[in-house]
C-alpha cells in the first residue's frame, strides 16, 4: 500500500500567461517503510516535489495523497497538523532554532502537537541520546559543529515518529567523514520508526547506499524507477 | 501548540536577545514612569487637598444673609429684555430685573428667631450664629473699657485659639471668653495676670439702643431732643404757614425722632464668669482661598449663642439680624444645605464655588498630564513597533522553521503579540517600582511647594499609589505594547515558509 501517491502533479509558478513549469504530470509513488532517492540535477524539480511532499507548498493540479491525506484539500490548519505529525523533515541548512537548545529544539515538533512538557522533554532526551548528543542537550546550536547540528535535526525528524521522512541533501553541507556518519544515522533511525524515507540528491553514490529505488527527476517529470538491492 | 508553551517561547525569545529586550522596556518604564507619577501625584494632591478641604472650618463656614421670598412668580414682562440681545447679557440683565422686581413686590425675608430656629433645624447644619453686632462696657474689678461683644464659634479653628483657660462650650450661658488686648486694656498682660482672670466675674453693661440708629446720631452730632424741645419745635410747626403735605411730613420726622432720640436708652448690666482667653486669629490659622465667612476672632467678648442672641434681641426696635453665620457638619454636605437655605429665601455666600474651581482645576491638570503621558507612550510604542518589526525581519528564518515544523500562523501571531505584552508588562513593573523609589526623593520637595502655594501647612504625602492607578498603567502599557506588536506580528504570521527558511 502506498504511503505517498502522486498522479499527475504539476506545480507552475509565475503569471498564468508565461509559467515556470517546476513539476509537470508527475507520477510519484512510495510504500510504506520504502527508502527511496529522488534525483536530478538543479532545476529539476526535486525541491519542488520535496516542498508539495512536505506540505509547505500546494500543487497547480494533480492528485497527492501523503500518510491517507488528500494534501490539495487540505485547510492551512490541517496542512500544518500534518507537517507535524506525519512527516519528518531534514533540511540540508540542518534549520535549526538559533537561540534555543538542542533539547528544546527536538522538542518544538512534540510542542506543537500539544504534548506535554514532562513526556516531551523525556521524548526529545531519548531522540538525542540515540543520535549520541545526549550530553549536548542543554546546548545552542551555534555552540555545535555541522555534523552535531545536522544529527539534531535528524533528532528533531524522527522524534515525534512520522510515517514519512524526507531528507533534503542531509549530507551537503558536511565533509565527507560526518556525511557517512549522518547518513548511516538517518538509515538506522528510520528502519527503527519504520517510515518511508525519501532522499533528494544528486549524489548517485550516496543514493545507492542508502535506498532501495532511485527516481530520477528532469525538467520537473519523474523517469522510471531504477530499483536497487536491498542492502 | 498550547498557549503555555507559546508564552514560554515569547519569554525566552526575550531573554536570548537581551539588549534588545532592554532598550524597549527601558523605554516603556520612562513612559510608564511618567504615567505613573502623574496619576499619583494627581490623586495625592487631590486627596490631601480634599482632605485639607474637608477638615477646614473655613470651607464648612457659611454667610446666610436676608433676601426675598423665590417663590414669588415674577411675570415675563418684568423681565423683557430686547430680542437680539447677547443671550450672556441678556441673563445677567434679567436676574437684575428680576431683583429689581422682587424688591418692590415681594416681601424680605427676615432673620428672627423663628427663622433662624427653622435654619438651625435644616439636616447637617451643624452650628447656626446670627452676626449681631452688641458692644458694652466691660468692667473688671476696678478697671474698665467698650467692649465688641461677639457669639463664640464652636468650631476647632477658634478653640485653638485659647490661650489661657477653657473654651466656651454651648449652654454655658454665665461664662464668657475675654480677648486678649481686652483682657491687655484691663491691666491682664502676663501669663499669670490671665490665669488670675480665669474664674472671676466681670461685669457688662449693653446699651439696647437701635444699634443701627445710634451711630448714626453720633455720627452726625445730634444731640437727642428733650420734651421740652420738642414741644417747642411743635409748636414752631404749627404757627408757621407750611402746606398739608409739608406739615404731614415734618409730623411723620417727629414721631420718629420722639421714638429714637427722646427716650432715655436702657442698658442691661449682666455679670459674667471668664472662663477663657482667647487671641485673635492669624492668617496662617485658615486656608485663606477658602475663608470667605470670617470667624469675628477680633472681639473683646465671647458669648454662647443663647446669651448673645437673647441679648442682641432686647434691642430697640430689633426686627431682625442682618446675617447669619452657618457651618455644615462636612464639606460634602454643604452644597445641599445651602440650597435648602437658599430656597427658605435667603442669600447665601459659600466656599462651594472655590471647592468645586478646585476640582475642576485638578481635573484639568490631571487631563493634561496624563494625555501628556499617554503621548510618551505612545511615542514608545512606535519604537517598540519599530524594533519589533526590525526583529521579525532578523526572525525570517526562524519563523519559517517553525512554520515548515507544523506551527499555526495564530501560533506564531500569539508568540509575537506575547512579546510585546511581555515587553509592557516587565516595563510597566519596573517602572511602577522606580516611581515608588522616586516618589520618596521628590514628596518632600512638592510638599514644600505646595504649601508655598497654598500659604498653608502642607505635610500629607504628594504621591498616592491607589491599586486601581497601577492596574490602569499596566493595562495600558501592556495594551500599548500588544498593539505596538500586531503589525510585525502579523508579517511573521504570514511568512511563507519556503521563502522565510531561505532566509
Amino acid at each position: 500500500m502506498s504511503i505517498v501517491m502522486a498522479n499527475d502533479l504539476c506545480k507552475h509558478y509565475g503569471s498564468s500567461e508565461n509559467p515556470v513549469k517546476a513539476l509537470s504530470h508527475a507520477q510519484f509513488s512510495m510504500a510504506k517503510g520504502e527508502r527511496v532517492a529522488l534525483v536530478g540535477r538543479s532545476g529539476s524539480g526535486k525541491t519542488t516535489m520535496l516542498n508539495l511532499l512536505a506540505g509547505l507548498d500546494r500543487p497547480t493540479s494533480g492528485v497527492l495523497r501523503v500518510a491517507g491525506k488528500d494534501l490539495p484539500t487540505l485547510s492551512s490548519r490541517a496542512l500544518a497538523q500534518y507537517r507535524c505529525r506525519d512527516i519528518g523533515v531534514v533540511f540540508q541548512s540542518f534549520q535549526l532554532l538559533p537561540n534555543r537548545s538542542a533539547l528544546a529544539n527536538v522538542e518544538v515538533p512534540l510542542m506543537l502537537q500539544g504534548m506535554d512538557a514532562t513526556t516531551r522533554r523525556q521524548r526529545a532526551l531519548a531522540a538525542l541520546d540515540r543520535v549520541g548528543l545526549s550530553e549536548r542537550a542543554a546546548h545552542q546550536p551555534a555552540q555545535m559543529s555541522g555534523g552535531e547540528q545536522q544529527r539534531v535535526a535528524v533528532a528533531r525528524a524522527v522524534v515525534h515518529r512520522p510515517s514519512v521522512i524526507l531528507a533534503d541533501e542531509p549530507t551537503g553541507n558536511l565533509d565527507s567523514q560526518s556525511a557517512e556518519a549522518v547518513m548511516a544515522l538517518i538509515l538506522e533511525v528510520v528502519k527503527e520508526v519504520s517510515a518511508a524515507l525519501l532522499l533528494i540528491t544528486h549524489d548517485h553514490a550516496l543514493a545507492r547506499v542508502a535506498a532501495t529505488r532511485l527516481v530520477t527527476m528532469s525538467d520537473g517529470c519523474v523517469k522510471p524507477a531504477q530499483r536497487y538491492h536491498v542492502t | 501548540m498550547s498557549f503555555r508553551d507559546i508564552a514560554a517561547m515569547a519569554w525566552h525569545n526575550l531573554w536570548s536577545r537581551k539588549l534588545r529586550t532592554f532598550l524597549n522596556v527601558l523605554g516603556v518604564v520612562m513612559a510608564c514612569v511618567v504615567l505613573t507619577m502623574m496619576l499619583a501625584g494627581t490623586r495625592g494632591v487631590e486627596e490631601s487637598i480634599h482632605r485639607l478641604i474637608e477638615g477646614s472650618d473655613d470651607v464648612r463656614r457659611f454667610g446666610i444673609y436676608r433676601s426675598y421670598k423665590p417663590n414669588t412668580e415674577v411675570p415675563e414682562e418684568a423681565l423683557r429684555v430686547e430680542e437680539g440681545t447677547d443671550p450672556e447679557r441678556r441673563k445677567r440683565l434679567q436676574e437684575h430685573l428680576r431683583d429689581v422686581w422682587l424688591r418692590t413686590h415681594s416681601q424680605r425675608t427676615q432673620l428672627t428667631e423663628v427663622e433662624l430656629k427653622a435654619l438651625a433645624e435644616l439636616p447637617h447644619m451643624e452650628e447656626l450664629r446670627p452676626d449681631g453686632r452688641l458692644s458694652g462696657t466691660l468692667v473688671a474689678g476696678n478697671a474698665k473699657t467698650n467692649a465688641s461683644i461677639r457669639i463664640a464659634p464652636l468650631n476647632r479653628a477658634a478653640r485653638a485659639r485659647l490661650v489661657v483657660g477653657d473654651y466656651l462650650e454651648k449652654g454655658d450661658d454665665e461664662g464668657v471668653l475675654l480677648g486678649e488686648y481686652a483682657a491687655f486694656r484691663l491691666g491682664y498682660t502676663s501669663d499669670e495676670d490671665l490665669r488670675r482672670l480665669i474664674g472671676t466675674e466681670v461685669s457688662v453693661s449693653i446699651s439696647l439702643r437701635n444699634a443701627r440708629i445710634s451711630p448714626l446720631i453720633a455720627m452726625l452730632g445730634i444731640q437727642p431732643l428733650t420734651e421740652a424741645s420738642l414741644a417747642r419745635f411743635r409748636n414752631a410747626v404749627d404757627a408757621s404757614k407750611l402746606q398739608a403735605v409739608e406739615r404731614a411730613f415734618l409730623d411723620a420726622v417727629m414721631a420718629k425722632a420722639i421714638t429714637t432720640s427722646t427716650n432715655q436708652p436702657k442698658t442691661l448690666t449682666v455679670t459674667m464668669t471668664v472662663r477663657g482667653i482667647v487671641r485673635e486669629a492669624k492668617e496662617e490659622d485658615s486656608i485663606s482661598i477658602f475663608n470667605l465667612i470670617r470667624d469675628p476672632s477680633g472681639a473683646d467678648i465671647f458669648m454662647t449663642n443663647a446669651r448673645a442672641t437673647e441679648l442682641e434681641m432686647q434691642q430697640e426696635g430689633f426686627t431682625s439680624f442682618y446675617a447669619a453665620i452657618g457651618m455644615v457638619d462636612d464639606v460634602r454636605h454643604l452644597g445641599t444645605l445651602v440650597d435648602e437655605v437658599a430656597a427658605l429665601g435667603f442669600r447665601t455666600r459659600s466656599s462651594r464655588a472655590t471647592v468645586d474651581k478646585v476640582d475642576t482645576e485638578l481635573g484639568k491638570v490631571r487631563l493634561a498630564l496624563g494625555g501628556l503621558s499617554l503621548l510618551i507612550l505612545c511615542v514608545s510604542a512606535l519604537g517598540i513597533s519599530n524594533t519589533m518589526v526590525v526583529s521579525v525581519l532578523e526572525r525570517v528564518r526562524e519563523f519559517g522553521v517553525l512554520k515548515a515544523l507544523g506551527a499555526q500562523d495564530g501560533s506564531v501571531l500569539v508568540l509575537m503579540l506575547l512579546e510585546g505584552a511581555f515587553t509592557g508588562l516587565v516595563g510597566a513593573l519596573v517602572g511602577i517600582a522606580t516611581s515608588l523609589g522616586v516618589s520618596h526623593f521628590t514628596s518632600a520637595l512638592a510638599q514644600q511647594y505646595i504649601s508655598d502655594r497654598l500659604r498653608h501647612d502642607f505635610d500629607a504625602s504628594v504621591f498616592r499609589f491607589a491599586p486601581a492607578d497601577l492596574l490602569l498603567v499596566i493595562t495600558i502599557a501592556v495594551g500599548v505594547c500588544t498593539v505596538a506588536a500586531i503589525l510585525p506580528a502579523w508579517r511573521a504570521a504570514r511568512l511563507d515558509p519556503i521563502a522565510a527558511m531561505r532566509g
